[in-house]
């Protein structure tokens, strides 16, 4: 039987019924297209790669490629017009210690990093405060027994100038002091690869790395009594972590907005992000 | 209609008509007036007769044909209202006016309801809100409604046997609930809610499933008693678990670049499967007797950039040649065998699988310039072998016995059966542009997601399991 009439009102219910469960995918007709080149962070490589895999799926038409020199060379790299994205550990819009905002980018949250000082299983200490933190890479404290700790030199692990890790350590845990530079207890190291192992193998050492990458092999410090964990970070107990910024050209359009939209929802912010050991953006709101 | 169908209606209509006859005062219609008419509505699939009625161009629909016909019960309010109740909600109508108040809440209909020789009448789309069930209009024109409360926002749809779905609603605050769904009526049960915990993978049995919590600790849960067991905590980041073919084991890749292939039994023994340095494994298919491996490795672009030259000269050169993702197929059982490069082409490749035995791998492939997608098969020896590659593949499922391919056609779409083997195609339903999922499974029908509802063929139609 044609009931004309009940179409027309059938489709109007219809109509809000789209609109009221749109989510972030294509349908199967996606017409994104493009090419898309994303590079800087390496803490945040795995996750970009994770993003552009399952983004793809939805839109088959979009080429990724993805790589990772740290965090600087992101921001750089947008500027110089060789990548859409530049993937970076602090917001480079705005001044920070040792770099300077990159003007006309626009920086995207896009995931929160948390980071812990971490010291060789052979230290004593578990605990500093954000001064002894300060004296200590700033190299006033030469020694753990200084700072509660047992007589033995303090080996000071830094990343190379450039680091995103570095960055938000400075800013968050040392309140923007400055870092020793030379010395015989001083090394730099250009990854959070290499920092683990410093730490890892070097009696009395003391660096800092990205909360995921703490192993059972060195130790965590609390800071001001507060231990590095995702809950104390999300109820705003412990300090030291940052945003993950991906940084473009001005406002994004067309497969690059697509694409950071995606990384920004709440389907991958819940779901591949978490198993990444990362931080949902909405959990600090 | 039967005549079961008949009597059920006349009682329910019985039953309400006191109260409607205690709204009679207000400014009835005769029907020397108004024409009244018979028409057809299908309610969970059944064929209710509702009188009908035009007024000023909109058409107006019986309240208590079609409000019994949908289960609602009816009692007198105050104020000569009419309380309708349904599905836990209550609707408060007055005849002459175009406000009913949803539970308590007012909502504006599109034209007054209509009180005609003592029966209400109103306009159905805000009624059919009101009542908040479900409807659809076929080709024919046909109103279908739907009565069983459905879930809404469900995502991820995955078959846990022929009448079983399982999946997750998501919230704004992180939240998430999975839900098993019948694919009869759209009943859904509540088996996991979780803050922080993976998405469940299902056991090839459909009876399990197991996630990772933040510190990457492995669970399973029984899906039908609900209980967890931790079968490990060792806090690796695991980004892909798949399942042994026999539901005794879980794979997973192991690191947050997903570089090793590792075995968890059931017992928390962790074995390494393959240990090879190469970063950025995914998509991992097991073979049945769990010796055989496929997988993807993407490759990250070479990088060079002096850090000792000034920030400002963006001294940065990124070479992404060879970036493309790959197949590699790995045998388990050969002693000190190596991954073997199934693929070295340019082309992007998605929807990645693997036969029963792994010997073959499926995918999507994408390439530079091409206007469609094609859905490929290579062999471990690297024959490679285009399955459909006359249309736009957009997706694809690999059951282990066969392939599904979701195709993109200039009016809306096709669902095709694949036969691996002899690589014949045939289709098997042509679906509208806002499908944007197939889920197949081994031993059940196929099921899309359109328009975000997940959806099941049945008596020769797509019925919506959800909302």
């Amino acid at each position: 039987m044609k009931m004309k009439w009940f179409k027309t009102l059938a489709f109007t219910t219809l109509a809000l019924a789209v609109m009221a469960t749109a989510i972030p995918v294509a349908s199967a007709a996606s017409k994104l297209s493009g090419k898309i080149v994303i590079n800087g962070s390496s803490a945040l490589l795995p996750l970009t790669l994770q993003a552009a895999k399952e983004f793809k799926k939805a839109n088959p038409k979009v080429k990724i490629s993805a790589s990772a020199a740290g965090s600087i060379t992101g921001p750089q790299s947008v500027r110089k017009g060789i990548a859409d994205i530049g993937a970076v550990d602090w917001d480079a819009s705005t001044d920070v210690p040792g770099f300077k905002k990159f003007e006309g980018q626009v920086a995207h949250k896009v995931a929160v990093i948390p980071f812990a000082a971490v010291v060789n299983k052979n230290v004593g200490v578990d605990n500093l405060t954000t001064k002894q933190l300060q004296d200590i890479f700033s190299g006033k404290v030469k020694n753990w027994k200084d700072v509660g700790g047992s007589d033995a030199a303090i080996v000071v692990v830094n990343r190379a100038f450039g680091s995103g890790t570095r960055v938000n350590f400075q800013i968050k845990a040392l309140n923007g002091t400055d870092f020793m530079s030379k010395g015989d207890n001083y090394k730099e190291v250009k990854s959070s690869g290499d920092m683990k192992t410093a730490v890892e193998t070097t009696p009395n050492a003391i660096g800092y790395i990205d909360l995921v990458y703490v192993t059972s092999k060195m130790k965590a410090l609390k800071i001001n009594d507060v231990a590095p964990t995702e809950a104390n970070v999300i109820n705003g107990k412990y300090k030291v972590w940052g945003y993950g910024y991906y940084m473009t050209k001005g406002q994004p359009t067309g497969a690059v907005k697509a694409f950071i939209q995606y990384v920004q929802s709440k389907e991958f912010q819940n779901g591949s992000l978490k198993k990444l050991k990362f931080i949902p953006i909405s959990a600090m709101k | 209609m039967s005549m079961k169908k008949t009597v059920i209606i006349s009682v329910l209509a019985a039953a309400v008509s006191t109260s409607v006859v205690s709204a009679a005062s207000a400014a009835t219609i005769t029907a020397a007036n108004v024409q009244v008419s018979q028409s057809l509505v299908y309610i969970n699939d059944v064929p209710a007769p509702v009188r009908t009625i035009v007024k000023d161009g909109v058409t107006l629909v019986s309240v208590r044909d079609l409000g019994a016909a949908a289960g609602a019960l009816f009692a007198p309010g105050e104020n000569r209202a009419i309380m309708a109740y349904i599905n836990g909600h209550s609707i408060e109508l007055h005849a002459g006016s175009a406000t009913v108040l949803v539970d308590g809440e007012p909502v504006e209909l599109e034209a007054a309801v209509e009180n005609v020789n003592s029966s209400l009448y109103i306009e159905l789309t805000g009624y059919v809100d009101a009542l908040g069930v479900d409807s659809t209009t076929d080709d024919t024109g046909s109103v279908w409604i739907e009565t069983f409360q459905k879930l809404e926002g469900a995502e991820a749809p995955v078959w846990l046997d022929p009448s079983t779905i399982l999946v997750s609603v998501l919230t704004e605050t992180g939240s998430r609930a999975d839900y098993k769904v019948s694919t009869a009526k759209g009943e859904f049960t509540e088996v996991f809610r979780t803050e922080t915990a993976s998405e469940l993978t299902a056991s090839p049995d459909g009876k399990k499933a197991a996630y990772t919590d933040a510190a990457g600790a492995v669970y399973i849960i029984d899906l039908a008693t609900k209980s967890t067991t931790k079968v490990t905590s060792d806090d690796t980041i695991k980004p892909e678990l798949v399942w042994a073919a026999d539901s005794s084991a879980i794979y997973f890749l192991q690191g947050d670049k997903g570089s090793v292939v590792a075995k968890l039994a059931l017992d928390g023994t962790i074995t390494k499967v393959l240990e090879d340095k190469v970063d950025y494994k995914s998509d991992l298919a097991v073979s049945t007797d769990g010796t055989k491996f496929v997988y993807t490795v993407i490759k990250p672009g070479a990088v060079t950039a002096d850090a000792s030259k000034p920030v400002e000269s963006d001294d940065v050169v990124i070479d992404m040649t060879g970036t493309e993702p790959q197949l590699y197929y790995f045998d388990a059982s050969v002693k000190d065998g190596k991954p073997v490069k199934l693929t070295d082409k340019a082309d992007d490749k998605v929807f990645v699988g693997a036969s029963a035995g792994a010997g073959t791998a499926f995918y999507v492939s994408s390439e530079e310039g091409k206007a469609t997608s094609s859905l490929i098969a290579v062999s471990s020896d690297k024959s490679v072998k285009t399955l459909v590659g006359d249309k736009d593949v957009v997706q694809a499922v690999y059951t282990g016995e066969k392939l599904y391919a979701l195709t993109a056609t200039a009016t809306g779409g096709e669902i095709i059966e694949v036969d691996p083997t002899s690589g014949t195609a045939k289709v098997l339903y042509t679906v509208s542009e806002d499908v944007s999922e197939i889920v197949a499974g081994k031993g059940t029908s196929i099921a899309i997601v359109e328009n975000g509802q997940v959806k099941v063929f049945q008596d020769g139609k797509w019925k919506a399991v959800t909302k």
